[in-house]
């Protein structure tokens, strides 16, 4: 499977996730040469064969609905860059135009 | 020469008033102080980690390290990553948690692949961990650090994390015991998520009887992990012991996957032969979807990659780049922040789960898992357990794979179907080729961790591979 720049592009928009110039062409090369590679899935017969999408052996639990101490906001926000007001800081999200 | 006792024999000590916790704890400090500047096992330690009056518990106050992607309350975890440098973990996780209930020490955080993607621990932020038995080679990965550790006696347990063989690889590559439990015994609460249906928390030690004494503690549920199974926990010390008389184990048939060079292949059938000895009873099995795991495992593990890592957008962890809106806050955190391997990974799961092309990669892979867990199963119908090796190859030189992922990823080839199935599985290392440790792996049926520990027990007593790190590390040793 060969992976163009285009397609390349695309994934890094959809995986917000911007590769340097430098970057993109070994990266390129190497995604096309793994996915070659994993194209040994389509020699399989997977006609009625259910998938997988995990090996939980049991349904998953759920632990009491009761209310019970939390580690509080503070030390929630502990580890963020910036904070205000008990809240997440980030920078305007409204152009400077609708702010007027 | 300090002591350093492993973990069973520091907690009998302990418990008899011949050793005191807070000495031991001192002479490991000293030891990753020492030593710490050649291996780089440890990512960051705790040097009043001997302070605290521990001696109580199952576990005495014997010392214990985390891999960086293991939360505990008021500690460093990072990952081995940019994006996450400097954060400080608000809660302690499930594993770090039951270790403190224990009464174990924690000492520090072990160096990992970043996000644990990697099989050499050469994609850290911290730099390359260094295989004890030779500076020039990897230590494996992504729990290299963990395994590096253990086997320099820095500490007698170290916990690492398992989603493809990060765990038993490292084991392997460094002659140490790795053991990742079945998926669900052991909490994923306060575990960096990599890949939620594959991760799973275990340990290194080692021997097989430390990796018992610290499962006991580990294992069980936790409402705060969904997918915790609430199973009772055997009792594994009893296993040590009963040998594997009267038992059908199974060996992989002759295939093209298991094609093996001369060393490796004399050391795996040496394995076999003594397990047949000990009474067992070989029995060959084919596997006929194994040789698919690696593509099976790449796009399951990538796919759910690339969405556990959305969260990382700098502003609930980490440090924050300069940016003018929030689009380009979040593009900036991300592009600078992950290194090269997780930014692959990223991208590829995404492609994996991207419309047009999800049918034909990431649904093939979950149908292929599939008939690899169904292999299993009717495997599991005519013997008590499997035995594999671990690696191809003993460990690689440090740079031999870092510029080819392909290349790394299909050195993954023989943990990667025990991951996928969620079985129980153990690395014990069997045997040396050209001077380095060769790792075989022992397979049980899901939930099946006593004939995990039974089996490994008794490979374990044919090769006392205790004596031989000992002598082969003699100068590690002599170096503090």
């Amino acid at each position: 499977m060969e992976i163009t720049d285009k397609l390349l592009r695309e994934i890094e928009s959809l995986a917000r996730l911007p590769l340097q110039q430098d970057e993109r062409e070994s990266l390129r090369r190497d995604l096309s040469r793994i996915l070659d590679h994993f194209e040994s899935l389509a020699e399989l017969d997977l006609q009625g064969i259910e998938p997988s999408s995990h090996v939980a052996q049991a349904e998953p639990f759920y632990r009491d609905d009761e209310p019970r101490p939390g580690i509080g906001s503070k030390i929630a926000l502990s580890g963020a860059a910036e904070i205000e007001d008990g809240h997440f800081r980030v920078p305007p999200i409204i152009g400077e135009e609708e702010h007027a | 020469m300090p002591e350093r006792p492993g973990l069973r024999e520091s907690v009998e000590r302990i418990r008899s008033g011949n050793f005191s916790s807070r000495e031991l704890a001192e002479n490991c400090l000293r030891r990753i102080e020492a030593l710490n500047g050649k291996l780089n096992a440890f990512a960051h330690w705790d040097a009043d980690a001997a302070k605290a009056d521990i001696q109580d518990g199952p576990l005495a106050g014997a010392p214990y390290a985390l891999k960086d992607n293991l939360c505990r309350e008021g500690t460093l975890t990072t990952c081995a990553s940019k994006i996450l440098e400097g954060w400080i973990s608000p809660y302690s996780g499930g594993a770090a948690a039951r270790l403190d209930e224990a009464g174990a020490r924690y000492l520090g955080k072990t160096n990992m692949d970043e996000f644990a993607m990697g099989s050499s621990t050469e994609y850290s932020v911290y730099g390359p961990t260094k295989n004890p038995w030779d500076s020039s080679r990897s230590a494996g990965g992504s729990s290299g650090g963990s395994a590096a550790a253990v086997a320099s006696e820095m500490v007698p347990l170290a916990l690492g994390t398992d989603t493809g063989g990060s765990i038993r690889q490292p084991a392997a590559f460094c002659g140490v015991v790795g053991i990742k439990p079945t998926y669900g015994r052991v909490s994923r609460s306060g575990l960096v998520a990599f890949a939620s249906s594959l991760d799973q928390i275990g340990t290194l030690t080692r021997d097989v009887g430390d990796a018992a004494l610290a499962l006991e503690s580990l294992m069980g549920q936790d409402p705060l992990d969904a997918t915790s199974l609430g199973e009772a926990i055997p009792a594994l010390q009893p296993e040590l012991d009963r040998g594997v008389k009267g038992l059908k184990f199974g060996i992989p048939a002759e295939d093209q996957w298991m094609q093996l060079d001369a060393g490796p292949a004399r050391v795996f059938q040496d394995s076999v032969d003594a397990l047949r000895e000990a009474g067992a009873e070989p029995v060959e099995i084919a596997l006929p979807h194994a040789q698919h795991s690696v593509a099976a495992y790449y796009l399951i593990a990538t796919a759910e990659a690339s969405s556990n890592l959305a969260r990382y957008d700098g502003l609930r962890f980490g440090p924050r780049r300069e940016a003018e809106t929030l689009e380009e806050l979040l593009l900036a955190n991300r592009s600078q922040g992950f290194g090269a391997e997780v930014k692959r990974r990223i991208l590829l799961g995404t492609f994996a789960l991207s419309a047009g092309y999800v049918e034909a990669y990431y649904q093939r892979a979950q149908k292929t898992r599939t008939l690899i867990r169904n292999d299993f199963q009717k495997a599991f119908e005519t013997v008590d357990f499997m035995v594999i090796p671990t690696t191809p190859t003993a460990a690689f030189h440090l740079g031999e794979k870092s510029d080819d992922p392909l290349s790394m990823y299909l050195s993954d080839i023989y943990t990667l179907p025990a991951s996928l199935a969620g079985l129980p599985a153990a690395s014990v290392p069997c045997g040396l080729d050209a001077g380095l440790p060769l790792g075989t792996q022992i397979w049980a049926k899901t939930l099946d961790e006593a004939m995990l520990i039974r089996a490994a027990a008794s490979l374990e007593r044919a090769f006392p591979f205790g004596e031989i790190r000992r002598a082969a590390l003699a100068s590690l040793v002599e170096a503090s």
